[in-house]
């Protein structure tokens, strides 16, 4: 609102208090700032192992093939020119033949690709996660997506968007952390624009001039009058509410994101009724048709309407940061049986083989869209990025699996894992490497030096080195970290 | 529950009336609310035991305040508006309220979404979760009201004409305000209170919108049922 509006409205309803609620903005202007770069952690829910997607080992390579995760010689696939492998093992998981093409995804973006090595610290699933996110508390207890919000997300309307599940779902634990750079959970992304707008979408609702009347009523006059708000104005709820109400509200409405985020369709009533948005004034997003046809599932699957959402988050520079990915409950499929296993990875303990490669297969696709939606929207007219350019993909999982199986067994139950490395997608990353490998013979990863990327046999990588690196690479500031910078880990 | 019952308790009204009293005794006080960019920095604790002395309300030095969940501000409004609480509030006519808003409200989505644990704070889509369900229940009772005079919940024998309030300051306006105060905040507006619903109809008749008595009456009972009073407590 202007401040002659505001002005005008204090005039028209003789408010002496007018304004007394009113609130400095929570966020800081965004002038001169470099660029943003854009973060999509996908959520590797349950234990996504390494050596069971890109450093695989082959059973000739080990002296104890028998008896750890090995795979066949034949099963391993690597690509002329890149030190990545993967394996072409496609498991069936409930009659559900595991979906994407892992040496497929290699061949398309091993130039992007990094794997690193790590071995964390706990193999809780909430607490694995929630530090697999915060680097193990690396950067005062903030999340990765904290750290880029706080860096490049001041004007975005919703900096940080979480859509994951427990432990990546939890906040960092810096208390001075400025609220614009807190997450925004979504549990439902085909309805996430219909909590970002207060009126539109409602049938018979005032007109935007009398609600404009109504809430400046109720900000200058109602609420500041109240015994209520003078009793229990020291509360930090009240005040963190009244920023949001109105302060990021309007801000967010203007932004007209309850028409550009919205992933419903005409089909997208319950069960698949009709939905008629016309009767309500809104309508779906301009990129709906598109969606539709990357993510087809995207009404029944919620990894696909994550990841549609995702991608509208990022290219109407509505976030930096986005969090998406499955979680423990099982997803009916549309042409399979199963779109999501129960538990995710973590039905590792009863299949570990299938499992990996269905839900391998399953986070690849689904990066492999999103990217290929990115790569075709245009971040800066000037230099002619795309915001791929600009977004780094981070697989996070909370822990590995176990190394051993029982002699030969084709398919096994395994349990967590300290041990264990990450995939990371970026065209700023040290793309087409692996740094750090992974011994043959106890099918343990190694680490490396992380100023110059040389394998290190003797070392293992601490979750906050990887995260020291991943910023680095998102050239968020490290100063006051719990550990040095990675170069090794950046272009 | 019957809240006209409730209103009628003596209890109930002893409380009312020391509210309103002390409202009343707080109409000089307004110069120390808190203005422009203090909010939440109010001068509590200043006095013996963190009262101000000149103050009729006590700050509250912890401020422990709560928000209602989904569900708790789903029933409340279906109670003060006399609505269907299960069906009254349906998102594009098709989704429960309670379930597109739940988690904004501090509610959980296990089965579905793998959310369990309530936020414990609200978050940017919190305050519009409220204003839309608010308007959702709001819109139904003004419109059910204004269409039925003399057998109305709240806005009952308003001085109707052509869409207009005949006579803004009628003491049918200030007895709307005041049952939707009781019904809804348990006590009588104050002067200062149903003076900013008057004006409130004043600018909206302004504004030229062609109906202006069922815009007030949707925005008046907006206005209130979205107060910090009515979400938190």
């Amino acid at each position: 609102m202007s401040t002659s509006r505001r002005r005008f409205l204090g005039a028209l309803l003789g408010a002496g208090a007018a304004s007394a609620l009113s609130l400095a903005g929570s966020r800081p202007a965004r002038s001169g700032a470099k660029p943003a770069k854009h973060l999509i952690v996908v959520t590797g829910f349950g234990g996504a192992s390494i050596i069971d997607s890109f450093l695989p080992i082959a059973a000739s390579e080990s002296q104890n093939a028998a008896t750890l995760d090995t795979y066949l010689d034949a099963d391993i696939v690597t690509v002329p020119g890149s030190p990545i492998r993967t394996h072409s093992f496609k498991g069936t998981v409930l009659s559900s033949p595991a979906p994407g093409d892992l040496p497929q995804f290699l061949a398309a973006h091993r130039h992007d690709m990094m794997i690193t090595t790590s071995t964390v610290s706990s193999v809780n699933h909430a607490v694995a996660q929630k530090r697999s996110m915060n680097g193990g508390g690396a950067m005062h207890g903030r999340t990765l997506t904290e750290c880029v919000a706080l860096e490049y997300g001041a004007g975005y309307p919703l900096p940080n968007v979480n859509m994951g599940s427990l432990g990546f779902l939890e906040s960092g634990s810096d208390p001075s952390l400025p609220s614009f750079a807190r997450q925004e959970p979504v549990n439902a992304p085909l309805k996430l624009a219909l909590g970002l707008d207060g009126r539109r979408g409602i049938q018979g609702v005032p007109s935007d001039a009398s609600l404009e009347l109504a809430r400046a009523v109720r900000r200058d006059r109602l609420d500041p009058e109240s015994a209520f708000y003078k009793t229990f104005r020291k509360s930090d709820r009240l005040t963190r509410y009244l920023a949001q109400r109105d302060t990021d509200l309007p801000t967010v409405e203007q932004a007209d994101l309850v028409t550009q985020l919205n992933l419903l369709g005409p089909d997208d009533g319950p069960d698949g009724s009709p939905l008629d948005l016309a009767a309500f004034g809104l309508a779906s997003s301009p990129d709906h048709d598109l969606l539709r046809t990357v993510f087809p599932a995207m009404s029944t699957d919620p990894l696909e309407a994550q990841a549609a959402l995702a991608y509208l988050l990022i290219k109407n520079r509505v976030s930096v940061a986005v969090t998406l990915g499955p979680n423990f409950n099982l997803t009916l499929g549309e042409t399979t049986l199963i779109a999501n296993p129960p538990l995710s990875f973590d039905r590792s303990h009863q299949e570990h083989r299938a499992t990996q490669s269905f839900m391998w297969g399953r986070l690849t696709s689904i990066i492999d869209r999103l990217i290929g939606l990115l790569k075709n929207a245009e971040f800066d007219a000037t230099t002619g990025e795309s915001f791929w350019d600009r977004t780094m993909i981070h697989v996070a999982t909370g822990f590995g699996r176990s190394k051993n199986r029982p002699t030969n067994a084709p398919d096994y139950s395994s349990g967590h894992d300290l041990n264990n490395g990450n995939l990371t997608l970026a065209p700023f990353v040290k793309g087409n490497t692996v740094l750090g490998g992974v011994n043959f013979d106890t099918a343990r990863t190694y680490g490396f030096d992380t100023a110059t990327g040389a394998p290190l046999t003797g070392k293992e990588m601490q979750e906050g080195e990887i995260f020291m690196g991943l910023l680095g690479a998102l050239e968020v500031p490290i100063a006051g970290g719990a550990f040095p910078d990675v170069p090794a880990m950046r272009k | 529950m019957d809240l006209d019952s409730i209103a009628r308790r003596p209890a109930v009204w002893l409380g009312v009336l020391s509210l309103s009293l002390a409202a009343v005794a707080c109409e000089d006080d307004d110069a120390r609310a808190p203005t422009s960019g203090s909010t939440g920095s109010g001068s509590a604790g200043s006095g013996v035991g963190g009262v101000d002395p000149g103050d009729p309300f006590p700050v509250s030095a912890k401020a422990s305040v709560r928000m209602k969940t989904a569900t708790q501000l789903e029933r409340d409004l279906a109670a003060v508006l006399s609505l269907d609480p299960d069906t009254f509030c349906m998102e594009l006519g098709a989704f429960s309220c309670a379930d597109v808003h739940g988690i904004r409200l501090s509610e959980t989505d296990a089965y579905e979404g793998g959310f369990y644990e309530p936020l414990t704070e609200t978050i940017i889509s919190s305050p519009a979760a409220v204003d839309r369900m608010v308007l959702i229940g709001c819109g139904a009772r003004a419109e059910q009201d204004l269409a039925s005079p003399g057998s109305a919940t709240i806005f009952n024998d308003l001085p109707i004409a052509g869409g207009a309030l005949t006579d803004p300051a009628a003491p049918a306006v200030d007895a709307a305000v005041s049952t939707l105060y009781r019904r809804g905040l348990l006590r009588d507006p104050t002067a200062g209170e149903l003076q900013a619903h008057r004006d409130l109809y004043t600018a909206i008749a302004a504004s030229g919108t062609p109906e202006p008595a069922l815009e007030w009456a949707k925005s008046s009972c907006f206005v209130t049922l979205s107060t910090l009073e009515f979400v938190f407590y």
